[in-house]
């Protein structure tokens, strides 16, 4: 801390404090187009569950989302996320061929969807 | 349509592309920091968000100086022109991904030697030993907790063999 009595009376907010509130912010607001971004990227898997292209695609927004919910604070989205992106992981290495094949990452992706969209 | 007042850090105009400014984020280092104890470090991390709070941690927590670019393939153009002493690498990236940024830059004279710590979200330990053979010194997991990366980075033996950790 840089010491000092902040506005509050509370210790000051250093500079790092300051930008990264922010930055958790900012991903908090820009958080439902990440969550738009992987239901549409479902979306396409569904309808084309061969394309190892689309799979891939949602594989690495799951990924990403693995990688970065936990440093702004929502870590329980970030485990959601790896354990997602883990069964895709699987799937991809056994070859999904229908719908059907997809349905096991399907349903905890919108488990996770509805408990990030949840109030 | 938000107004241009609540634009934040991750809807920067350029938040795809390179962010080389000397300091981005106003403000000394905190208290403890030691100018001395700054290091150059190459970042390279395709995701904005965790691209901006390692940047943001390394050289405020830190006191680095951090050129943050967000594609291998940025990194193999202007790496060496910064004269880094450390190169921190997310593993996967779109186009060039960190093995192969890295394999790339080793293949530049001037950071052949130059150790490498890799940021990744693979856990796995199979995964982790397998990254960490391709040269790195360190491999950091991610999510990461800002304060816990500066201290892995703070580990890391310098070129030559300087032990910042020691001083």
């Amino acid at each position: 801390m840089n010491g000092g009595a902040g506005p509050d009376g509370g210790p000051e907010e250093s500079t790092f404090q300051k930008v990264l509130r922010q930055l958790t912010a900012d991903y908090a607001r820009l958080l439902p187009q990440r969550l738009a971004e992987l239901e549409d990227k479902l979306r396409q898997c569904e309808d084309m569950p061969a394309s190892d292209e689309r799979l891939l695609a949602l594989q690495r927004a799951l990924h990403t989302m693995a990688g970065s919910a936990g440093t702004f604070g929502l870590g329980a989205l970030g485990e959601q996320a790896r354990a997602v992106e883990l069964l895709l992981v699987d799937l991809r290495q056994r070859g999904a061929g229908s719908a059907a094949d997809l349905a096991p990452v399907a349903a905890p992706l919108r488990l996770l969807l509805r408990d990030a969209r949840a109030p | 349509m938000a107004g241009r007042d609540n634009i934040g850090l991750l809807d920067r105009p350029d938040a795809d592309s390179t962010h080389d400014r000397p300091q981005p984020f106003p403000g000394p280092p905190l208290p403890g920091v030691s100018a001395m104890s700054g290091r150059r470090i190459v970042l390279v991390e395709d995701d904005d968000s965790i691209r901006l709070i390692a940047q943001l941690s390394l050289e405020t927590l830190g006191g680095h100086q951090v050129l943050a670019l967000a594609s291998g393939e940025e990194a193999v153009a202007r790496a060496a022109g910064f004269r880094p002493d450390l190169l921190v690498l997310d593993v996967s990236m779109p186009g060039m991904d960190g093995p192969e940024t890295l394999a790339a830059l080793r293949g530049q004279a001037s950071l052949a030697q130059v150790p490498a710590v890799f940021l990744t979200a693979h856990t796995q330990p199979g995964k982790v030993a397998e990254i960490r053979a391709l040269g790195a010194v360190d491999v950091i997991a991610k999510p990461f907790d800002p304060q816990a990366l500066v201290d892995r980075v703070a580990r890391v033996p310098r070129p030559g063999g300087s032990d910042p950790e020691a001083s």
